[in-house]
């Protein structure tokens, strides 16, 4: 197993929030999205995972190095004084790599998220879905063996959401990384990942931890299936009647 | 902001209105001279207001570049811990309520007559809003960013100067833009006390009655004012063009 959480938990202790006891095993490879409303502490799991929250109680095993761990967060968080291509390469530079080397590196990223034409852009000249696209590849330059993805395409318009997570399921198809996604969407959760985990209450506990029967490969005709839709549909009533 | 000439109209019926109410008899040239006399009185002696005029520009170049090496210097000191901002902070406050005109007397006392006492009175006038801004540009650094910078495994180096400081770069003109003006009013201060540059001028023609001479160099010391924070809001617009 390359993670595994046994009753690990976080609170704060003002506002008495965060992640409840919570036990679960995460195999490598694995593409595993947490549902649930605000306050239940989806991000808080992914911080404590990052190693960028300190936890309250519990046991948390991984496998990973910090340097084998990229995180996505909601608003691509770019730095605006620097270009695309500057952006992008900042793991490797930062690592002492030079920039001439790391702008190799990138050249295959840059391509696959098709960002050719905006290199010597700044963030201020990008929209939100190019902006993401940006956030991806920053992500995946150091090709990480676990990404920690935080509600990424919520300011995002549904077709861009849509081709993103589509061009998303390919790089993982191909690279096969772990994947940890925090999303509000039933519907993208379900149809992006291997297993889902509901998140209800304040602290968050887990109500359903569900593997998903859909394959490997995933087209837009999966979204209107009839099993898919009913599976929606389930985690739609769980989160609706759950306190 | 762009280049207007619009704020030249004001100017051109205020400079009117001053001649025809001095020309007219309506006002006494004892107490206003008409802008016409003004500008005679430094063709007629230009020399002197040439000579004043770059020695108030040294001394408060000095003055405001000494205020933007120890000003960002102290904020960098100050934003690294609370603890430090906590027992130090209220000192720089010192800068902000010292009462020049009140300490320039003992500047004289210690520097003696001469550039050293205008500069350091240009100095204190001028400090404050750079250490004030730099601070709070320091502390705001967008809290993803931290995250990120700290899953890239970055060395507290290289969040300072890949990071903060660039995040903090418009706090930190604005501090400059403001300190820009008040380094020229710390100076002609300094120079009443001490009897140099434009502040001289200004005191030795207000002892010969000679008011058109007064209103030349308070205009001389205006404009160079307007030269400093111009030149910083276009430093302004070249660094912080894609934000």
């Amino acid at each position: 197993m390359s993670l595994e959480l046994q009753s690990l938990q976080k609170i704060f202790s003002q506002s008495n929030v965060g992640l409840g006891s919570t036990s679960i095993s995460i195999p490598d490879s694995q593409w595993l999205s947490l549902l649930g409303p605000s306050g239940c502490g989806k991000t808080t799991l992914l911080k404590l995972i990052a190693g960028l929250e300190e936890k309250s109680g519990g046991n948390l095993d991984s496998s990973f190095n910090k340097k084998e761990i990229s995180y996505v967060f909601q608003d691509a968080a770019l730095l605006p004084w620097l270009t695309v291509m500057e952006n992008i390469t900042l793991p490797l530079t930062l690592r002492g790599v030079s920039s001439k080397e790391a702008e190799t590196e990138a050249a295959p990223w840059i391509k696959k998220l098709k960002l050719e034409k905006f290199t010597e852009s700044f963030p201020s000249q990008l929209s939100g879905g190019l902006k993401m696209r940006v956030s991806v590849a920053r992500a995946l330059i150091t090709k990480p063996k676990l990404i920690l993805m935080d509600e990424p395409f919520a300011a995002l318009d549904e077709p861009i959401r849509i081709e993103l997570g589509l061009e998303l399921r390919e790089l993982w198809k191909s690279l096969k990384p772990t994947i940890i996604f925090v999303t509000h969407s039933i519907t993208e959760a379900l149809w992006l990942s291997d297993r889902v985990l509901v998140f209800q209450g304040q602290p968050g506990k887990i109500i359903l931890d569900q593997a998903l029967p859909f394959g490997e490969n995933r087209d837009l005709a999966l979204r209107g299936r009839p099993d898919f839709q009913a599976l929606v549909e389930e985690c739609f009533q769980l989160l609706r009647s759950s306190p | 902001m762009k280049f207007t000439l619009k704020p030249i109209i004001p100017l051109v019926i205020l400079i009117s209105l001053a001649e025809w109410l001095s020309r007219s008899g309506m006002v006494p040239p004892f107490l206003m001279p008409a802008p016409s006399q003004v500008f005679q009185c430094v063709i007629d002696d230009p020399e002197s207001f040439k000579k004043a005029f770059l020695e108030t520009s040294g001394a408060s170049m000095l003055g405001l570049l000494i205020s933007m090496i120890i000003g960002l210097f102290s904020a960098l000191i100050l934003s690294y811990s609370k603890n430090i901002r906590e027992m130090f902070y209220p000192y720089a406050l010192f800068f902000q309520t010292v009462p020049i005109i009140a300490i320039a007397p003992i500047l004289v006392i210690w520097l003696g007559y001469g550039m050293p006492t205008v500069i350091a009175s240009s100095f204190i006038v001028s400090v404050f809003p750079v250490i004030a801004n730099s601070v709070m540009g320091l502390l705001s650094t967008d809290a993803q960013l931290i995250s990120l910078f700290k899953m890239m495994d970055a060395s507290p180096a290289q969040v300072l100067f890949k990071l903060r400081l660039p995040f903090a770069l418009p706090q930190i003109l604005g501090g400059f833009q403001i300190a820009g003006g008040l380094a020229v009013i710390g100076a002609i201060v300094g120079e009443f006390i001490s009897g140099s540059g434009l502040g001289g001028l200004v005191d030795a023609a207000r002892n010969q009655q000679r008011v058109d001479r007064v209103f030349a160099a308070v205009l001389l010391a205006a404009l160079l004012g307007i030269l400093f924070f111009s030149f910083v809001s276009f430093l302004n617009r070249i660094l912080l063009k894609h934000r």
